[in-house]
C-alpha cells in the first residue's frame, strides 16, 4: 500500500469509525493497523469525563441571562455616572468603561455574582478574576500617574489619582474617553439656591427633608446642552456638605428612560432594599439607588456615615 | 459512541419563540458538551481552562445562534469555527498578559516559546499529553478537532481553510509521530 492511500484510507476508516462502523481489515499492514488503533484509542478517549460539566453548564446560562440584563445599557451614555463604590477608583472606572462595552468585560472578569435590576437601574456584582487589569486598547497612551509614567495596567492596589498626558486629573470616563476636571467644569451650570431648581429640570427635583447632623445643601449641578444653556435637563447632580468638615453627601438624580438608564458595577456586596415601598439597590452600605415616579435617584454617602443614616436620608425624600 | 445529531431549522425556532432558548441551549448544550470540551482540552491540557472556554463557547453560540445560517455550512463547521476563534481569543489575551507578567517574561524569554507552548509544557500531566505537545501548532490544532471534535476531515478542512487531503496527510503525520513518541517514551521507563 503507498503512502498516499494509506493517508486516504486512514481517514475513511476513522471516520467510519466516528459513524459507528468497525470495518474487520486483516490485509492492511501491521503499522497501519497500529495508527489507525492509535485513532480509535484517541477518539474514545474522553477527558471530559474529569470535567465539571453542571458548572460549566450553570456558567453559561448565568452569563448569557447577564447579557439580557445588561443589553439596554449599551448604549454608551454620556453621563454615565461613575461613583467610588469599591474602595479602588480606578476599578470601578474601568469596570464601568467595561460595561459599556460588553465584549471588554467578558474578557476581563469571570463571574457575576449578582445583577439586581429595577426598571432602569441595574447594579452588578462582579468577582474580579485579576487584581491588574490591562488598559483597554482605545485608552493606551492617555492615562498617566502622578509622576507623570504612562500607566499600562490597572492595578487594583494602586489608589492615586490618574491624569491625562497634559497633566490634568482624570475625574471619570465618559464615550470610551478620559473625563478631566477642567473640560468639565466648562460644561456645568451651579446653582447655590435650593429652591426652584425644578425650573431647569424635566421632572420634579425633590431634597431631602433629613440630612445628618452638620450638612446642608451646598449647591446643584446641571450640564450644559450644546448651546451652553440647561433646559428641561434630565439631569441634577446635587451636594450637601459639612461646612465643618467639608465632608460631602452626593446625590444625583435623573429623569428615568432609555438614554438616562444607568448601570453600576462593584466587586463589594450589593442587597436589594425597600425604600419607601420601592425597590432600592444597597451597595456596599454607601450607596443606594432606587426609582420612583419616573425618576432615577442615586445616593452616595461616600462612605461617611452609617447604613442607617443613608437610608434614612434616602426615606426623607418625598 | 458519538453523537452527531443536526439541529435542523434552529434560527426559525428561535425566532419564533425565544422563551424556548434555554431549552434549545440544554440540548445543544447535552449534545456537543463532551466534544467541545475534547477539542479545548487536546489544545491546552487544563481542566479549569478547558472548562472555562467550553462556558464561553456555548455562551457566544447562544448569543449568536439568530445569525446561523444552515445554507452556509454544517452546524459543526459553525460551532467549531466559534471554538477556535474563543481559543485564538484566549492565546492573544496570555500573550498580552504575559507582557505585564514578570513570570511570563522569563518563560517566554528563556524558552522564546509562544504561550501555547507555555501552558502546555507546565500543565502537561500524562504521556498522552505530553505526545501531542511534540506536534506543532497546526497538527495539534488539526488532532484536536479530530480526535476531540470528532469531526470529518471535509469539516476540519472548512474550519482551517486547507484542503481535504491536506488534512488526512497532516492526521496520518500526527498520529504517526504520536505513535512513535509514545513507543519511545515506554522504552524509556522499561
Amino acid at each position: 500500500m503507498n503512502k498516499k492511500s494509506m493517508e486516504y484510507k486512514l481517514s475513511t476508516d476513522l471516520d467510519a469509525y466516528l459513524a459507528g462502523i468497525e470495518n474487520k481489515d486483516e490485509l492492511s499492514p501491521q503499522e497501519y493497523k497500529e495508527l489507525l488503533e492509535l485513532g480509535k484509542l484517541l477518539i474514545d478517549n474522553d477527558f471530559s469525563k474529569n470535567s465539571n460539566k453542571e458548572s460549566v453548564y450553570n456558567q453559561t446560562l448565568k452569563n448569557i441571562r447577564s447579557y439580557r440584563v445588561q443589553s439596554p445599557c449599551r448604549i454608551a451614555n454620556k453621563f454615565n455616572r461613575i461613583i467610588a463604590i469599591s474602595a479602588c477608583l480606578i476599578l470601578v472606572c474601568v469596570l464601568s468603561i467595561s460595561l459599556i462595552q460588553p465584549s471588554l468585560a467578558h474578557n476581563v472578569f469571570e463571574k457575576i455574582i449578582k445583577t439586581i435590576t429595577l426598571g432602569h437601574i441595574n447594579v452588578v456584582q462582579f468577582e474580579p478574576q485579576n487584581t491588574t487589569l490591562n488598559i483597554p486598547h482605545h485608552l493606551k497612551g492617555k492615562i498617566f500617574d502622578e509622576k507623570g509614567d504612562e500607566i499600562k495596567v490597572f492595578s487594583e492596589t494602586y489608589t492615586g489619582k490618574i491624569y491625562t498626558a497634559q497633566g490634568q486629573e482624570i475625574i471619570a470616563f465618559a464615550n470610551g474617553e478620559p473625563v478631566t476636571k477642567s473640560n468639565d467644569n466648562e460644561n456645568i451650570l451651579v446653582i447655590r439656591e435650593s429652591h426652584d431648581l425644578s425650573k431647569y429640570t424635566c421632572f420634579e427635583v425633590i431634597l431631602p427633608s433629613y440630612l445628618p447632623e452638620g450638612y446642608q445643601f451646598d449647591r446643584a449641578e446641571f450640564y450644559k446642552n450644546e448651546d451652553g444653556i440647561v433646559e428641561n435637563t434630565k439631569y441634577i447632580n446635587l451636594y450637601f456638605t459639612n461646612s465643618k468638615t467639608g465632608k460631602y453627601i452626593y446625590m444625583q438624580q435623573r429623569y428615568a428612560d432609555k438614554e438616562t438608564a444607568y448601570t453600576l458595577s462593584t466587586n463589594s456586596k450589593v442587597e436589594q432594599i425597600e425604600i419607601n415601598g420601592v425597590k432600592a439597590i444597597l451597595s456596599d452600605n454607601r450607596g443606594i439607588d432606587w426609582e420612583r415616579d419616573n425618576v432615577l435617584y442615586g445616593l452616595s454617602s461616600r462612605g461617611e456615615f452609617t447604613k442607617d443614616e443613608l437610608i434614612k436620608i434616602a426615606e426623607s425624600i418625598q | 459512541m458519538q453523537q452527531f445529531t443536526v439541529i435542523k431549522p434552529l434560527s426559525e425556532r428561535t425566532n419564533q419563540n425565544p422563551l424556548c432558548k434555554e431549552e434549545i441551549y440544554t440540548h445543544i448544550f447535552e449534545t456537543y458538551y463532551k466534544r467541545i470540551y475534547n477539542y479545548m482540552y487536546y489544545r491546552i491540557a487544563c481542566q479549569t481552562t478547558a472548562e472555562d472556554l467550553t462556558s464561553q463557547v456555548f455562551e457566544k453560540l447562544l448569543l449568536n445562534l439568530s445569525k446561523y445560517e444552515e445554507k452556509k455550512g454544517s452546524f459543526e463547521v459553525w460551532l467549531f469555527t466559534i471554538a477556535r476563534n474563543v481559543l485564538n481569543d484566549y492565546f492573544r489575551a496570555l500573550k498580552r498578559y504575559s507582557i505585564f507578567s514578570f513570570e511570563g517574561v522569563k518563560q517566554m524569554v528563556s524558552k522564546s516559546k509562544t504561550p501555547e507552548d507555555v501552558v502546555l509544557f507546565t500543565e502537561t500531566k500524562d504521556k498522552l499529553s505530553e505526545a501531542i505537545n511534540t506536534l506543532d501548532g497546526r497538527e495539534r490544532h488539526i488532532i484536536a478537532l479530530k480526535f476531540g471534535g470528532c469531526l470529518k476531515n471535509n469539516e476540519i478542512a472548512k474550519i482551517l481553510n486547507i484542503t481535504e487531503s491536506n488534512v488526512g496527510v497532516i492526521i496520518y503525520r500526527s498520529l504517526k509521530k504520536l505513535k512513535q513518541k509514545m513507543v519511545s517514551e515506554e522504552k524509556i521507563y522499561e
